[in-house]
Protein backbone atom coordinates (compact mmCIF):
# COMPACT_ATOMS: atom_id res chain seq x y z
CA UNK A 1 0.00 0.00 0.00
CA UNK A 2 1.68 3.22 -1.10
CA UNK A 3 -1.10 5.82 -1.11
CA UNK A 4 0.04 9.31 -0.34
CA UNK A 5 -1.72 11.06 2.51
CA UNK A 6 -1.73 14.76 3.34
CA UNK A 7 -1.32 13.93 6.99
CA UNK A 8 -0.70 10.81 9.05
CA UNK A 9 -1.62 11.02 12.72
CA UNK A 10 0.12 8.61 15.06
CA UNK A 11 -2.13 7.81 18.02
CA UNK A 12 -5.90 7.80 18.49
CA UNK A 13 -6.44 9.41 21.87
CA UNK A 14 -8.13 12.76 22.43
CA UNK A 15 -5.37 14.68 20.58
CA UNK A 16 -5.05 12.30 17.61
CA UNK A 17 -8.77 11.87 17.03
CA UNK A 18 -9.46 15.61 17.25
CA UNK A 19 -6.60 16.27 14.82
CA UNK A 20 -8.23 13.70 12.52
CA UNK A 21 -11.60 15.46 12.78
CA UNK A 22 -10.12 18.86 11.95
CA UNK A 23 -7.83 17.49 9.23
CA UNK A 24 -10.66 15.61 7.53
CA UNK A 25 -12.99 18.62 7.71
CA UNK A 26 -10.31 20.68 5.99
CA UNK A 27 -10.41 18.18 3.16
CA UNK A 28 -7.00 16.72 4.00
CA UNK A 29 -6.43 13.06 3.16
CA UNK A 30 -6.10 11.93 6.75
CA UNK A 31 -4.90 8.60 8.11
CA UNK A 32 -4.75 7.71 11.81
CA UNK A 33 -2.52 4.83 12.86
CA UNK A 34 -2.79 3.63 16.44
CA UNK A 35 -2.49 0.52 18.53
CA UNK A 36 -5.73 1.36 20.31
CA UNK A 37 -8.69 3.74 20.31
CA UNK A 38 -8.90 6.37 22.99
CA UNK A 39 -5.54 5.99 24.70
CA UNK A 40 -5.45 6.77 28.41
CA UNK A 41 -8.90 8.37 28.39
CA UNK A 42 -10.44 5.08 27.29
CA UNK A 43 -9.28 3.33 30.47
CA UNK A 44 -10.75 6.06 32.66
CA UNK A 45 -13.94 4.81 34.24
CA UNK A 46 -15.76 8.15 34.20
CA UNK A 47 -14.95 11.56 32.80
CA UNK A 48 -16.77 14.43 34.50
CA UNK A 49 -14.79 17.42 33.27
CA UNK A 50 -15.26 17.37 29.52
CA UNK A 51 -17.29 20.52 28.88
CA UNK A 52 -20.85 19.95 27.75
CA UNK A 53 -20.89 16.37 29.00
CA UNK A 54 -21.76 15.87 32.67
CA UNK A 55 -20.73 12.30 33.04
CA UNK A 56 -19.44 9.73 30.55
CA UNK A 57 -17.48 6.49 30.41
CA UNK A 58 -14.00 7.30 29.03
CA UNK A 59 -14.16 4.76 26.21
CA UNK A 60 -17.66 5.91 25.19
CA UNK A 61 -16.40 9.49 24.85
CA UNK A 62 -13.43 8.35 22.78
CA UNK A 63 -15.63 6.25 20.49
CA UNK A 64 -17.71 9.38 19.88
CA UNK A 65 -14.48 11.20 18.92
CA UNK A 66 -13.66 8.31 16.57
CA UNK A 67 -17.04 8.23 14.85
CA UNK A 68 -17.07 11.99 14.40
CA UNK A 69 -13.64 11.93 12.70
CA UNK A 70 -14.67 8.99 10.50
CA UNK A 71 -17.87 10.77 9.51
CA UNK A 72 -15.78 13.44 7.77
CA UNK A 73 -13.60 10.92 6.00
CA UNK A 74 -10.61 10.26 8.26
CA UNK A 75 -9.31 6.68 7.93
CA UNK A 76 -8.50 5.11 11.30
CA UNK A 77 -6.48 1.90 11.31
CA UNK A 78 -5.45 -0.16 14.31
CA UNK A 79 -1.80 -0.65 13.47
CA UNK A 80 1.16 0.06 15.67
CA UNK A 81 3.69 2.46 14.15
CA UNK A 82 7.20 1.05 14.23
CA UNK A 83 9.22 3.82 12.54
CA UNK A 84 8.93 7.26 10.95
CA UNK A 85 11.43 8.54 8.38
CA UNK A 86 11.75 12.03 6.99
CA UNK A 87 13.03 12.57 3.47
CA UNK A 88 12.69 14.86 0.44
CA UNK A 89 9.39 13.27 -0.51
CA UNK A 90 7.90 13.89 2.92
CA UNK A 91 7.42 11.21 5.56
CA UNK A 92 7.44 7.44 5.40
CA UNK A 93 5.54 5.88 8.25
CA UNK A 94 6.08 2.17 8.77
CA UNK A 95 3.53 0.22 10.76
CA UNK A 96 3.39 -3.42 11.75
CA UNK A 97 1.35 -3.82 8.57
CA UNK A 98 2.59 -1.51 5.76
CA UNK A 99 4.47 1.62 4.66
CA UNK A 100 2.57 4.87 4.24
CA UNK A 101 3.71 8.15 2.68
CA UNK A 102 2.52 11.60 3.72
CA UNK A 103 3.35 15.29 3.42
CA UNK A 104 2.94 15.89 7.15
CA UNK A 105 2.82 13.88 10.36
CA UNK A 106 1.23 14.63 13.73
CA UNK A 107 2.66 12.68 16.66
CA UNK A 108 -0.09 12.15 19.24
CA UNK A 109 0.77 8.83 20.81
CA UNK A 110 0.47 10.00 24.39
CA UNK A 111 1.96 8.45 27.47
CA UNK A 112 2.54 4.92 28.67
CA UNK A 113 2.58 3.51 32.20
CA UNK A 114 5.89 3.78 33.99
CA UNK A 115 7.38 0.44 34.95
CA UNK A 116 9.18 -0.25 38.23
CA UNK A 117 12.13 -1.92 36.59
CA UNK A 118 12.52 -4.67 39.19
CA UNK A 119 13.13 -8.39 38.60
CA UNK A 120 9.98 -10.35 37.88
CA UNK A 121 7.96 -7.36 36.66
CA UNK A 122 8.07 -7.80 32.87
CA UNK A 123 7.86 -11.59 33.12
CA UNK A 124 4.68 -11.50 35.24
CA UNK A 125 2.70 -8.84 33.33
CA UNK A 126 -0.78 -10.27 32.95
CA UNK A 127 0.14 -12.93 35.50
CA UNK A 128 -0.55 -10.73 38.50
CA UNK A 129 1.36 -7.61 37.52
CA UNK A 130 -1.07 -4.94 36.29
CA UNK A 131 -0.89 -1.26 35.36
CA UNK A 132 -4.64 -0.74 35.26
CA UNK A 133 -6.69 -1.24 38.41
CA UNK A 134 -9.94 -0.22 36.72
CA UNK A 135 -9.30 -2.93 34.12
CA UNK A 136 -8.17 -5.80 36.32
CA UNK A 137 -9.42 -5.25 39.89
CA UNK A 138 -12.38 -7.68 39.65
CA UNK A 139 -9.99 -10.47 38.58
CA UNK A 140 -8.49 -10.37 42.08
CA UNK A 141 -11.72 -10.88 44.00
CA UNK A 142 -10.95 -12.55 47.34
CA UNK A 143 -7.19 -12.28 46.85
CA UNK A 144 -4.58 -10.14 48.61
CA UNK A 145 -2.88 -7.49 46.49
CA UNK A 146 -0.30 -4.74 46.75
CA UNK A 147 -0.41 -1.31 45.13
CA UNK A 148 2.92 0.39 44.42
CA UNK A 149 2.82 4.18 44.35
CA UNK A 150 2.22 7.20 46.53
CA UNK A 151 0.00 9.52 44.49
CA UNK A 152 -3.63 9.93 43.47
CA UNK A 153 -3.68 7.09 40.96
CA UNK A 154 -2.18 4.67 43.51
CA UNK A 155 -4.72 5.69 46.16
CA UNK A 156 -7.55 5.45 43.62
CA UNK A 157 -6.39 1.94 42.77
CA UNK A 158 -6.13 0.90 46.43
CA UNK A 159 -9.63 2.18 47.19
CA UNK A 160 -11.07 0.36 44.19
CA UNK A 161 -9.22 -2.87 45.02
CA UNK A 162 -10.44 -2.71 48.64
CA UNK A 163 -13.94 -3.39 47.29
CA UNK A 164 -12.80 -6.77 45.97
CA UNK A 165 -9.82 -7.83 48.08
CA UNK A 166 -9.65 -8.74 51.77
CA UNK A 167 -6.26 -7.05 52.18
CA UNK A 168 -4.72 -4.30 50.11
CA UNK A 169 -1.21 -3.08 50.95
CA UNK A 170 -0.16 0.25 49.50
CA UNK A 171 3.56 0.89 49.32
CA UNK A 172 5.34 4.19 48.66
CA UNK A 173 8.97 5.22 48.65
CA UNK A 174 7.95 8.58 50.13
CA UNK A 175 7.47 9.36 53.83
CA UNK A 176 3.77 10.05 53.25
CA UNK A 177 1.09 9.86 50.56
CA UNK A 178 0.70 12.88 48.31
CA UNK A 179 -2.49 13.87 46.57
CA UNK A 180 -6.08 14.87 47.08
CA UNK A 181 -7.00 15.17 50.74
CA UNK A 182 -10.31 13.38 50.19
CA UNK A 183 -8.49 10.30 48.86
CA UNK A 184 -6.04 10.22 51.79
CA UNK A 185 -8.93 10.48 54.27
CA UNK A 186 -10.90 7.78 52.49
CA UNK A 187 -7.84 5.54 52.50
CA UNK A 188 -7.20 6.11 56.22
CA UNK A 189 -10.80 5.14 56.92
CA UNK A 190 -10.61 1.89 54.94
CA UNK A 191 -9.64 -0.98 57.23
CA UNK A 192 -8.75 -3.33 54.37
CA UNK A 193 -5.89 -1.01 53.34
CA UNK A 194 -2.49 -1.27 55.02
CA UNK A 195 -0.10 1.60 54.31
CA UNK A 196 3.69 1.21 54.17
CA UNK A 197 5.84 4.31 53.68
CA UNK A 198 9.59 4.76 53.05
CA UNK A 199 9.53 1.41 51.31
CA UNK A 200 11.42 0.43 48.16
CA UNK A 201 10.06 -2.43 46.11
CA UNK A 202 12.96 -4.64 45.04
CA UNK A 203 11.48 -7.80 43.60
CA UNK A 204 8.26 -9.30 42.28
CA UNK A 205 8.12 -12.97 43.11
CA UNK A 206 6.35 -15.82 41.41
CA UNK A 207 6.82 -18.67 39.02
CA UNK A 208 3.86 -18.78 36.63
CA UNK A 209 1.96 -16.08 38.52
CA UNK A 210 2.68 -13.52 41.22
CA UNK A 211 3.16 -14.96 44.72
CA UNK A 212 4.57 -11.92 46.51
CA UNK A 213 6.68 -8.77 46.53
CA UNK A 214 9.84 -7.93 48.37
CA UNK A 215 10.09 -4.46 49.90
CA UNK A 216 12.89 -2.86 51.86
CA UNK A 217 11.98 -0.60 54.81
CA UNK A 218 14.78 0.81 57.01
CA UNK A 219 17.29 -1.49 55.31
CA UNK A 220 15.19 -4.47 56.40
CA UNK A 221 13.80 -6.70 53.70
CA UNK A 222 10.31 -8.15 53.99
CA UNK A 223 8.18 -10.26 51.70
CA UNK A 224 4.48 -9.55 51.36
CA UNK A 225 2.57 -12.56 50.01
CA UNK A 226 0.11 -11.34 47.35
CA UNK A 227 -1.53 -12.55 44.12
CA UNK A 228 -1.53 -9.17 42.45
CA UNK A 229 0.81 -6.21 42.08
CA UNK A 230 -0.68 -2.96 40.78
CA UNK A 231 2.02 -0.56 39.62
CA UNK A 232 0.73 3.02 39.80
CA UNK A 233 3.85 5.18 39.72
CA UNK A 234 2.84 7.53 36.95
CA UNK A 235 3.33 7.89 33.23
CA UNK A 236 6.21 8.31 30.85
CA UNK A 237 6.77 8.97 27.15
CA UNK A 238 7.75 6.05 24.97
CA UNK A 239 10.90 7.51 23.43
CA UNK A 240 11.52 5.18 20.52
CA UNK A 241 9.42 6.87 17.80
CA UNK A 242 10.75 10.38 18.33
CA UNK A 243 14.35 9.27 18.91
CA UNK A 244 16.59 10.73 16.24
CA UNK A 245 13.61 12.31 14.48
CA UNK A 246 12.99 15.46 16.45
CA UNK A 247 14.02 17.31 19.61
CA UNK A 248 12.76 16.03 22.97
CA UNK A 249 13.24 17.31 26.53
CA UNK A 250 14.87 15.44 29.42
CA UNK A 251 11.62 13.55 30.04
CA UNK A 252 11.49 12.49 26.36
CA UNK A 253 8.53 14.78 25.76
CA UNK A 254 8.46 16.19 22.23
CA UNK A 255 9.34 19.89 22.19
CA UNK A 256 6.71 21.86 20.29
CA UNK A 257 6.13 25.46 19.39
CA UNK A 258 3.17 26.28 21.62
CA UNK A 259 1.51 28.43 18.94
CA UNK A 260 1.73 26.00 16.00
CA UNK A 261 2.47 22.58 17.54
CA UNK A 262 5.40 22.39 15.10
CA UNK A 263 8.56 20.48 16.03
CA UNK A 264 12.15 21.02 14.94
CA UNK A 265 11.34 19.21 11.66
CA UNK A 266 9.27 21.00 8.96
CA UNK A 267 6.01 19.11 8.40
CA UNK A 268 6.29 17.22 11.66
CA UNK A 269 3.84 18.28 14.34
CA UNK A 270 2.95 16.90 17.77
CA UNK A 271 -0.04 17.25 20.07
CA UNK A 272 -1.32 16.25 23.47
CA UNK A 273 0.32 14.37 26.33
CA UNK A 274 3.35 13.36 24.27
CA UNK A 275 4.44 17.02 24.02
CA UNK A 276 5.92 19.50 26.48
CA UNK A 277 2.45 20.89 27.18
CA UNK A 278 2.08 20.69 30.96
CA UNK A 279 -1.56 19.80 31.46
CA UNK A 280 -2.45 16.21 30.65
CA UNK A 281 -6.21 16.60 30.24
CA UNK A 282 -8.70 15.33 27.66
CA UNK A 283 -10.06 18.77 26.82
CA UNK A 284 -6.57 20.23 26.46
CA UNK A 285 -5.36 17.35 24.29
CA UNK A 286 -8.43 17.79 22.09
CA UNK A 287 -7.64 21.48 21.67
CA UNK A 288 -3.99 20.74 20.93
CA UNK A 289 -5.01 18.18 18.31
CA UNK A 290 -7.22 20.75 16.61
CA UNK A 291 -4.38 23.31 16.64
CA UNK A 292 -1.97 20.81 15.12
CA UNK A 293 -4.35 19.87 12.29
CA UNK A 294 -4.99 23.52 11.42
CA UNK A 295 -1.23 24.13 11.48
CA UNK A 296 -0.77 21.20 9.07
CA UNK A 297 -3.35 22.79 6.79
CA UNK A 298 -1.44 26.09 6.88
CA UNK A 299 1.84 24.22 6.25
CA UNK A 300 0.42 22.47 3.16
CA UNK A 301 -0.83 25.85 1.91
CA UNK A 302 2.67 27.28 2.34
CA UNK A 303 4.01 24.42 0.22
CA UNK A 304 1.48 25.38 -2.45
CA UNK A 305 -0.34 22.08 -2.05
CA UNK A 306 -3.57 23.78 -0.97
CA UNK A 307 -5.33 27.08 -1.75
CA UNK A 308 -4.72 29.77 0.87
CA UNK A 309 -7.17 30.70 3.62
CA UNK A 310 -7.30 34.17 5.20
CA UNK A 311 -4.85 35.53 7.75
CA UNK A 312 -6.87 34.43 10.76
CA UNK A 313 -7.91 30.81 10.75
CA UNK A 314 -11.57 30.77 11.77
CA UNK A 315 -11.72 27.01 11.67
CA UNK A 316 -14.42 26.71 8.99
CA UNK A 317 -14.22 23.63 6.83
CA UNK A 318 -14.16 25.36 3.44
CA UNK A 319 -12.23 28.62 2.94
CA UNK A 320 -14.98 29.97 0.65
CA UNK A 321 -17.48 30.63 3.43
CA UNK A 322 -15.67 32.99 5.73
CA UNK A 323 -14.45 35.28 2.96
CA UNK A 324 -18.02 36.64 2.64
CA UNK B 1 -18.43 -17.89 14.00
CA UNK B 2 -17.99 -14.50 15.58
CA UNK B 3 -20.52 -15.12 18.30
CA UNK B 4 -19.13 -18.44 19.50
CA UNK B 5 -19.13 -18.52 23.30
CA UNK B 6 -17.03 -21.05 25.14
CA UNK B 7 -18.06 -21.93 28.70
CA UNK B 8 -16.80 -23.99 31.62
CA UNK B 9 -19.23 -26.66 30.40
CA UNK B 10 -18.26 -26.82 26.72
CA UNK B 11 -14.57 -25.84 26.89
CA UNK B 12 -13.34 -29.43 26.80
CA UNK B 13 -15.49 -30.41 23.82
CA UNK B 14 -15.26 -27.15 21.83
CA UNK B 15 -11.65 -26.15 22.47
CA UNK B 16 -9.52 -28.96 23.87
CA UNK B 17 -11.03 -31.78 21.82
CA UNK B 18 -10.89 -29.79 18.57
CA UNK B 19 -8.27 -31.59 16.50
CA UNK B 20 -8.75 -30.26 12.97
CA UNK B 21 -8.15 -26.51 13.35
CA UNK B 22 -6.49 -24.15 15.87
CA UNK B 23 -8.81 -22.50 18.39
CA UNK B 24 -8.43 -18.86 19.41
CA UNK B 25 -10.03 -17.87 22.72
CA UNK B 26 -10.71 -14.28 23.78
CA UNK B 27 -11.03 -14.05 27.58
CA UNK B 28 -13.16 -11.02 28.42
CA UNK B 29 -15.67 -9.54 30.86
CA UNK B 30 -18.56 -7.10 30.65
CA UNK B 31 -16.87 -4.52 32.92
CA UNK B 32 -13.55 -4.54 31.03
CA UNK B 33 -13.10 -1.46 28.83
CA UNK B 34 -10.13 -2.66 26.74
CA UNK B 35 -12.19 -5.78 25.98
CA UNK B 36 -14.67 -3.54 24.17
CA UNK B 37 -11.83 -2.68 21.80
CA UNK B 38 -10.63 -6.28 21.43
CA UNK B 39 -14.10 -7.75 20.87
CA UNK B 40 -14.84 -6.19 17.45
CA UNK B 41 -11.32 -7.09 16.23
CA UNK B 42 -11.98 -10.72 17.15
CA UNK B 43 -15.41 -10.62 15.45
CA UNK B 44 -13.88 -9.24 12.27
CA UNK B 45 -11.10 -11.80 12.33
CA UNK B 46 -13.58 -14.63 12.81
CA UNK B 47 -15.54 -13.47 9.78
CA UNK B 48 -12.40 -13.26 7.66
CA UNK B 49 -10.87 -16.55 8.64
CA UNK B 50 -13.99 -18.65 8.05
CA UNK B 51 -13.50 -22.31 8.96
CA UNK B 52 -9.68 -22.30 8.87
CA UNK B 53 -9.73 -21.69 12.62
CA UNK B 54 -12.28 -21.74 15.39
CA UNK B 55 -12.64 -18.42 17.21
CA UNK B 56 -14.67 -17.77 20.32
CA UNK B 57 -14.93 -15.97 23.64
CA UNK B 58 -14.95 -16.84 27.33
CA UNK B 59 -16.70 -14.46 29.73
CA UNK B 60 -14.48 -14.83 32.82
CA UNK B 61 -17.07 -13.98 35.47
CA UNK B 62 -19.50 -16.60 34.21
CA UNK B 63 -16.78 -19.18 33.59
CA UNK B 64 -14.38 -18.88 36.53
CA UNK B 65 -13.08 -22.47 36.30
CA UNK B 66 -11.67 -21.99 32.79
CA UNK B 67 -10.27 -18.55 33.60
CA UNK B 68 -8.60 -19.94 36.71
CA UNK B 69 -7.23 -23.02 34.95
CA UNK B 70 -5.39 -20.84 32.44
CA UNK B 71 -4.37 -18.34 35.11
CA UNK B 72 -6.11 -15.38 33.49
CA UNK B 73 -5.35 -12.35 35.68
CA UNK B 74 -5.57 -9.53 33.12
CA UNK B 75 -8.10 -9.17 30.38
CA UNK B 76 -8.35 -9.17 27.51
CA UNK B 77 -6.10 -12.20 27.24
CA UNK B 78 -5.99 -14.17 24.01
CA UNK B 79 -5.10 -17.84 24.07
CA UNK B 80 -4.43 -20.13 21.13
CA UNK B 81 -4.97 -23.87 21.37
CA UNK B 82 -3.84 -26.58 18.96
CA UNK B 83 -4.72 -30.23 19.53
CA UNK B 84 -5.84 -29.41 23.04
CA UNK B 85 -2.61 -27.70 23.97
CA UNK B 86 -2.03 -24.04 24.78
CA UNK B 87 0.46 -22.85 22.13
CA UNK B 88 0.33 -19.07 22.63
CA UNK B 89 -1.03 -16.53 25.07
CA UNK B 90 -1.08 -12.76 24.74
CA UNK B 91 -2.17 -10.20 27.32
CA UNK B 92 -3.78 -6.88 26.35
CA UNK B 93 -5.47 -5.66 23.18
CA UNK B 94 -4.02 -7.30 20.08
CA UNK B 95 -4.47 -6.01 16.55
CA UNK B 96 -5.56 -8.21 13.69
CA UNK B 97 -2.14 -8.56 11.99
CA UNK B 98 -0.51 -9.66 15.26
CA UNK B 99 -3.20 -12.27 15.93
CA UNK B 100 -3.09 -13.50 12.33
CA UNK B 101 0.65 -13.97 12.59
CA UNK B 102 0.21 -16.26 15.58
CA UNK B 103 -2.70 -18.11 13.97
CA UNK B 104 -0.81 -18.73 10.72
CA UNK B 105 1.96 -20.55 12.60
CA UNK B 106 -0.62 -23.18 13.49
CA UNK B 107 -2.96 -23.29 10.49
Amino acid sequence: MNDRYDVIIVGAGAAGLTAALYGARRGLRTLVLSQDIGGQASTTATIENYPGIDFIDGLDLMIRFQHQAEKYGAAIQLEEVAAIKHGVEGFTVTSTHAHYISSAVILAYGLTHKHLGVPGEERLIGKGVSYCATCDAPMFKGKDVVVIGGGNSAMDAALLLAKFCPRVTIVTTNSEFHGERVLIERMNATTAITQITNATTTNILGDTSVSGVTVVVDKKEQTIPVSGVFVEIGFTVDAKLAAGLTAVDERQQIIVDLATNGTSVPGLFAAGDVTTIQQKQVVISAGEGAKAALAVDAYLQSLGQKPKTGKVDWGVSTPMHHEQ
Amino acid sequence: MADTQFTDQNFQAEVLDEKSVPVLVDFWAVWCTPCKVQGPIIDELAKEIGDKAKIGKVEVDENPATAQKYNILSIPTLALFKNGELVWQGVGVHQKPAILEELKKHM
